[in-house]
């Protein structure tokens, strides 16, 4: 009798993600930066930024909303210290403005949109070319070899503490393996390149639409 | 002391290590919470300091290309701002250091050194904040960013100083 296998919520946001190949998930990020930078109506900025945050949940990874809404709200602040047009209120001695608000928010948008884009479309898989992919090959095996030594070792002396890792972790280097990181190839789905143009075509959809109508269409 | 001069596949192996010292200690600073992206303590630039008295100039500069992007990588900040500022900021602090360390190594300390990286780095990231987000004020929050990286990068240095002398590691990856 076949016994049925639940999987859990973060099972499956695994798996999406594993569904599509690295360097493809790059390319789409790549591509969509010049849309997103490029896209000059606030609200449809807002739409992506939000899009790219519900991408990067679905995706399992972790979001620290508290601090980036922190930053948000430093950056439009920040900006809303050199005032510029209408003055829409008034907050003790500062004088909020309209054109300082919307650049402030414009700007504090791009940070958090370009980070969320980054983080749903960057993996530690991802293999890049020549001499430096094969030096990050080594470059993240000594990582996990350095945390390693870290929980093994016991001496509290930092110096000796540090010593002790570097000792251990070049410990004959001709003879290391390096494990190559395992992709799930198996299920290269269509549905997740489809998903990812259709990610793309959204994000310019959205740019040539404005450039075409103007910002009033929306 | 005893030099020997490092083969090629053994600079590799000493870059990709010091690389992945870099990747393990800012993964430590990144748990930090920061009021700013780019207020950093550098705990990272521990590895870049000891790598001057070991590595030629050439493996330096991948060393320093290969912390920003293993960083941009494994925090998942590649297209964003923040990897930007990595950029400008490892650079620019990588170049005075090394000038620092090959134009006057009698004069000046490790932690003259590293107190210099950290001030050319908050500088760097500062104007790049003031430009791409925060603007002119900016140079409100500069002072106590400014003040916070020198007590940073001071105590770095002191502390790669003290590594230096005491390290038995090092002592035996001293290069020509």
């Amino acid at each position: 009798m076949k016994i049925p296998v639940k999987h859990n919520k973060k099972e499956k946001t695994l798996k999406f993600t594993h569904s599509i190949p690295p360097d493809f998930l790059f390319i789409c990020g790549l591509v969509t930066v010049p849309a997103f930078l490029l896209q000059t109506v606030l609200f449809v900025r807002i739409f992506q930024v939000l899009l790219f945050l519900l991408l990067v949940v679905i995706s399992g990874r972790k979001v620290k909303l508290l601090f980036h809404v922190m930053l948000f709200l430093s950056i439009a602040l920040m900006n809303i210290l050199t005032p510029c047009g209408e003055v829409l209120l008034k907050i003790g001695p500062l004088p909020v403005t309209h054109d300082a608000l919307n650049l402030g928010i414009f700007k504090a948008t791009t940070f958090l949109g370009l980070i969320y884009l980054s983080q749903f479309t960057i993996s530690t898989n991802l293999k890049l070319p020549g001499v430096i992919g094969g030096t990050m090959g080594k470059v993240f095996f000594y990582f996990e070899k350095i945390k390693q030594e870290n929980r093994a070792c016991t001496n509290r002396n930092l110096i000796e503490r540090i010593d002790f890792i570097l000792f251990n972790v070049l410990k004959n280097p001709e003879n290391m393996e390096i494990p190559a990181k395992s992709i799930e190839k198996g299920e290269k789905k269509l549905f997740g390149i489809i998903f990812l143009c259709f990610f793309v075509l959204i994000n310019w959809g959205a740019f040539i639409i404005v450039l075409l109508y103007g910002a009033n269409i929306f | 002391m005893k030099k020997t001069i490092l083969s090629m596949p053994s600079r590799t192996n000493l870059t990709a290590l010091f690389a992945a010292f870099c990747l393990f200690l800012s993964t430590m600073e990144y748990l930090i919470p920061k009021p700013f992206p780019f207020l950093r303590i550098g705990l990272a630039n521990l590895p870049i300091l000891i790598s001057l008295k070991i590595l030629p100039p050439l493996w330096f500069a991948f060393l320093l290309g290969l912390k920003v992007i293993t960083q941009g990588l494994v925090h998942g900040t590649i297209f964003s701002y923040v990897f930007l500022f990595s950029v400008l900021s490892t650079f620019s602090s990588g170049f005075v250091m090394f000038i620092l360390y090959k134009l006057y190594p009698k004069y000046i300390s490790f932690t003259g050194i590293s107190l210099l990286g950290a001030l050319t780095s908050n500088i760097v990231q500062l104007f790049a904040a003031g430009v791409l987000l925060f603007g002119s004020s900016i140079w409100i929050i500069a002072p106590p960013l400014l003040i916070i990286g020198s007590i940073s990068g001071f105590s770095l240095g002191l502390f790669a100083e003290i590594f230096s002398k005491k390290s038995r590691w090092l002592k035996e990856h001293l290069t020509l």
